[in-house]
């Protein structure tokens, strides 16, 4: 199997070092980097055109541009990005030489609605994809959160993006599971990326340049997982001269620190810890004493000829300890570091590099509990992501790539027979990809296959390893564009929480059983996209999810020699409009989603515990001062689906009778449940409101006050119940907060 | 393209921003004074509905056959120790039908064997004498007044053709036998049965100075551990019946180490071994499924949570099930006598 693998590695290497460059003798390149002319930092998605000409480029991710095969001549060539001053070189192309032509853009004062609709515009109008959306850092501190900004709060206010809980960044997209979501961290791997209670993510936007989350059919290069895809690139250490900042919230506290290295490098510190289990306590209305951390270590190189190379750590751990002896505690930690380079491969290539290993282990600690049992999950994965992109003399793009990584899970608990499990999982995780963009005339196209080798080389699927994808953009007129997307994926490791759980504390991975084939789904997305008028963009899209395989409970179980899960099947489909608009006086956002979604599992049909109806998201940022930003936000969502519970009984469990009187057992009350997922919970809704002032201090200091009305007209949103005790659990109730953040 | 400013879009700037003040302090007014309103009630109990819950086991190593009769419940909160009674139902009509033939149970008291939930006796319905038959269909209908008819079916599995190889030579004339000998309880069971579990016992007696007792030990098929006078043995548990052919293994060697055994815990006192009794039980579908589905389907390897529901129980909810228990006996004919003195 190594050698197959290496064998890929080596087809990709020549693909890329022979890759034909017809036509390019008697036409030449231009091609550079974008970044920021102060802290350094390279500018992902800036604009590059060749003025009077019409040809142009977008920067990728890594701000690196390439025109190709333009005439010889003297032209204009003019670079621009949200945020920055346009900048115009002068470039002097002559035959058969590509020209290196560099942008350093001065930053400018970014408008609210330049940041809420011009740049969606660019991206989601321009994107081929149907159902992507790329969030800059602005973008992601815009939304009212609880305390403290985060990614994954924020990626919530996205259609089809949802969240069983308040106090939960565990989302669930387009009726999938919360373990069918790839989480990227600079390309890494992240597994269970969320604090306690999931209130937070570990990832701060502060070290965010932008996410890319694709909701659906995401494109070749993505896989491993049925649901969506968030991408998160962090951004550089300023390489301008040592800053600064410090937050302070009633519930965290953060500070970074960031500056340069030696010549043409910058470091990046970031690190939050939490404050009040006393906070908690008001939030989720129970005693948590709850503590975790965060902490992020960025080393950034830029090499003159353009190379770069970072090395990333990311570290977080959690610990939930309970002053009951009765109450299990919890403890989580993961540690992840990378190294990362792009750089340039002869005159057309671009290449990624991604070596990556990562830790991350949960425990639960019974203590003295003689109900709750001791368990723990452990991931280890160790890769190599190599993502290459070439730049073709027809202006397309052509993308391929591999990954190959090693897994192992292990999951270790007490099951209900009494004995001591170890369920352990390794297996070579080894995918490879090509995709190719190209516009003809109206028509974009975007088509791949992304190829799950690994599963083909264990004997775990056959053709269906093979994954189409196909992503068509039409422009139908003015900004119209009509979109159709398409794709096929599978997911090798999956969580086995239980399903029927409201909070979900503990979620341990496993490998796929060996007698089930990978999960498997399909998706077709329709969409339709465009201005209404000038400042109003309206994005509606309609979708369906055909879930061929998913591992699901084996509910005919009778004994160790049946299986604990098989392959159930499920669907979701539903419709998404998003509205954006953009006035001098405020910016609106609204999103509506209402969406099905029935798992099968043998003869049963149910709605997973996520099935949301109907979910509104209703968002307005007014400026009233260029220093005061005041935003609402009103969230609707229909009930959750339940299961209702329909009194006990008195169960015998005959243990005695093998053999022996039955007839003297006792019986153990057992609560009897009705049909599953019946019954549906209150709908849900909240209106937050924030409000953010910007001062400056002596000495060059800045600070930002801010104060969160949460749940402003005290909606009793029920979290869970329990059903031993009755117990309703509300989620937030009012709740004011305050920051207060310095920087320098 | 650069947004359109509001005097292009003809509107007043001061003019808006008053009336989206207006406007955001009317809204926020409406939602703090109408909205807490739209709170729902919430009910996480369905409807209660009383349903009869029956379990019975027939087996045919007595003569005397119980059902437990009983309802679910529910309780004002959400405890179910706020039921501290036993549900037991009574004055129900519990009737076994077998070929035509019927036979009415009638109301009695057993001892529980636990009496932390419920203090007193434990009300059952008895049929006595009643002895099951090998191969026999077994209908149960239990009909009361107040919460209407169940009933239930089960077909006692056939007798087994039990047997040993090689044969009771190897207890009765060790001598031919080596010490790694095995010897294998073998049945032909009923193609009825799902389930199995085969033991062998050693039955003993010992003179004490007040008089003889009797006692009886299991022999393992595997010692785990026997040393420093810790004895960690695996003993046959159900097992499930793919064919009809029964077949387990054990060493001679652990039949002489429990002899042994017996023999050191009454020294100095004789020990006289009459005889080894090797039992075959056998499960059918219904007793099968459900004793391995509330016991965490007695797999060691499983790693599911949850706690699955069963019944074969029509109209409610419980078990109507069957076992047959049978055995052969190897006389021992020299007793092995305690040397040591």
């Amino acid at each position: 199997m190594k050698l197959s693998v290496h064998r890929i590695i080596v087809a990709c290497c020549c693909i890329a070092a022979n890759y034909p460059t017809a036509g390019y003798g008697q036409k030449s390149d231009i091609r550079g980097i974008v970044s920021d002319s102060l802290t350094g930092q390279r500018l992902p998605f800036a604009n590059v055109t060749v003025v009077g000409t019409g040809r142009g480029a977008s920067a990728n991710v890594n701000g690196f541009y390439l025109i190709p095969n333009l005439p010889p001549g003297d032209y204009e060539v003019a670079a621009t990005v949200m945020g920055y001053r346009q900048q115009v070189k002068r470039a002097l192309v002559v035959v058969g030489r590509a020209l290196d032509l560099n942008f350093q853009l001065a930053s400018k004062p970014v408008e609210g609605k330049e940041v809420l609709v011009t740049a969606a515009r660019k991206r989601e109008i321009t994107e081929i994809n149907t159902s992507v959306h790329v969030l800059e850092r602005s973008e992601l501190k815009a939304a009212p959160v609880l305390t403290q900004e985060d990614v994954f709060q924020s990626l919530k206010i996205l259609p089809g993006i949802i969240s069983t809980s308040d106090v939960s960044s565990k989302f669930y997209v387009r009726g999938g599971a919360g373990d069918q979501n790839l989480v990227l961290f600079d390309g890494m791997k992240i597994y269970n990326p969320f604090h306690a209670f999931g209130i937070f993510s570990v990832f701060d936007p502060d070290i965010i340049q932008n996410v890319e989350m694709y909701t659906g059919a995401f494109p070749a290069g993505y896989g491993g997982r049925l649901s969506s895809v968030v991408n998160m690139t962090t951004r550089d250490g300023r390489a301008d001269k040592v800053a600064g900042s410090a937050n302070l919230n009633l519930l965290s506290s953060k500070i970074l620190l960031e500056g340069p290295g030696y010549e043409g490098s910058s470091w990046m510190i970031n690190g939050r810890k939490s404050l009040f289990s006393e906070t908690f306590k008001r939030i989720v209305n129970q005693d948590l004493p709850v503590s975790f951390y965060d902490m992020v270590v960025k080393f950034t190189h830029q090499f003159r000829q353009g190379t770069k190379v970072d090395f990333d750590f990311l570290s977080s751990g959690d610990r939930l300890s309970f002053n009951n002896p009765d109450e299990p505690d919890y403890a989580w930690r993961g540690n992840t570091f990378g190294l990362m380079a792009s750089d340039l491969i002869g005159n057309r290539l671009f290449v990624n590099l991604v070596v990556y290993n990562s830790v991350y282990n949960a425990e639960r600690i019974a203590k003295s509990s003689s109900v709750i049992t001791p368990t723990s999950t452990t991931v280890k994965e160790a890769g190599i992501r190599v993502v290459a992109n070439y730049y073709t003399d027809a202006q397309d793009l052509f993308f391929f790539g591999f990954e190959f990584s090693f897994p192992t899970l292990q999951y270790k608990l007490i099951n209900n027979a009494g004995s001591n499990v170890d369920n352990f999982g390794s297996f070579a995780d080894a995918t490879t990809w090509m995709r190719y963009q190209a516009k003809y005339d109206r028509l974009q196209v975007d088509a791949g296959v992304h190829l799950d080798v690994g599963s083909i080389l264990q004997n775990e699927q056959g053709l269906e390893a093979v994954q189409p994808r196909l992503n068509l953009s039409y422009l139908l007129f003015g900004t119209w564009r009509g979109k159709l997307s398409l794709g096929t994926f599978s997911q090798r490791v999956v969580t086995v929480s239980n399903e029927d759980d409201v909070i979900s504390i503990f979620d341990p991975w496993i490998k796929i059983p060996a007698n089930l084939q990978p999960e498997q789904s399909i998706h077709e997305v329709l969409g339709l996209a465009g201005n209404l008028s000038e400042p109003v963009f309206l994005d509606v899209q309609a979708y369906h999810k055909s879930y061929n395989r998913l591992v699901v409970y084996n509910r005919d179980k009778i004994d160790a020699t049946e299986p604990d899960y098989i392959t159930g099947t499920g669907r979701s489909y539903g419709v998404e409009m998003m509205l954006r608009c953009g006035f001098p006086f405020a910016d609106l956002y609204a999103a509506y989603s209402v969406g099905w979604t029935t798992l099968r599992n043998g003869s049963t049909e149910y709605y997973p515990r996520h099935d949301r109806r109907h979910h509104i998201n209703l968002m307005a940022t007014t400026h009233p001062d260029e220093n005061v930003d005041i935003t609402a936000r009103w969230e609707f969502g229909s009930g959750f689906p339940f299961t209702q519970s329909v009194g006990f009984y008195d169960r015998l469990r005959f243990l005695n009778a093998v053999p022996g009187p039955f007839e003297r057992e006792a019986g153990e009350a057992y609560l009897a449940l009705g049909e599953k997922n019946a019954a549906r919970l209150p709908t849900y809704h909240r209106l937050d409101l924030s409000v953010a002032y910007r001062l400056a201090l002596p000495g060059g200091i800045r600070a930002t006050l801010g104060g969160q009305l949460i749940n402003v007209y005290d909606s009793k949103n029920i979290l869970y119940f329990d059903r031993r005790t009755g117990q309703r659990v509300n989620m937030l109730r009012f709740f004011p907060s305050a920051t207060l953040t310095v920087s320098r | 393209m650069q947004p359109q400013t509001c005097l292009e879009l003809g509107i007043e700037h001061t003019y808006v921003m008053s009336r989206l003040k207006k406007l955001f302090t009317a809204c926020f007014l409406f939602c703090w004074i109408s909205l807490p309103g739209c709170d729902q009630s919430f009910n996480p109990k369905a409807p209660f509905k009383e349903k009869l819950v029956v379990f019975s086991l027939l087996s045919n190593d007595r003569n005397i056959q119980f059902v437990r009769v009983q309802t679910n419940y529910d309780v004002s909160g959400f405890d179910p120790s706020e039921n501290s009674s036993d549900k037991a139902v009574l004055g129900a009509s519990v009737i076994f039908t077998e070929a035509g033939n019927s036979f009415r149970l009638r109301d009695t008291l057993v001892r529980g064997s636990d009496s932390s939930r419920y203090a007193g006796l434990v009300h059952a319905y008895v049929a006595s004498p009643y002895e099951i038959e090998y191969g026999k269909r077994y209908d149960l209908s239990v009909q009361s007044a107040q919460h209407g008819i169940v009933a239930g079916s089960v077909v006692v599995p056939d007798r087994p053709v039990i047997s040993v190889a090689p044969g009771m030579l190897i207890f009765t004339d060790a001598t031919q036998f080596g010490v790694d000998a095995r010897f294998y309880l073998v049945a032909n069971l009923s193609p009825l049965t799902k389930g199995y579990l085969g033991r062998v016992f050693l039955d003993y007696q010992v003179r004490l100075d007040s008089g003889w007792i009797d006692g009886r030990i299991e022999v393992p098929y595997h010692v785990i551990y026997d040393t420093l006078g810790v004895f960690l043995a695996d003993y046959p548990k159900v097992t499930r019946a793919y064919t009809n052919l029964m077949s387990i293994g054990f060493r001679i060697v652990h039949y002489y180490k429990v002899k042994q055994k017996v023999i050191e815990k009454y020294l100095p006192h004789d020990v006289y071994f009459r005889r080894v009794v090797f039992r075959v039980m056998q499960l059918e579908q219904g007793f099968y499924d459900y004793f391995n589905a509330v016991n965490g389907f007695r797999d060691p390897h499983s790693i599911r949570v949850d706690a699955p529901e069963y019944s074969n129980v029509v109209g409610g909810i419980g078990l109507l099930g069957a076992y047959t228990l049978d055995s052969l006996t190897c006389v021992l004919t020299d007793y092995a006598k305690s040397s040591k003195r």
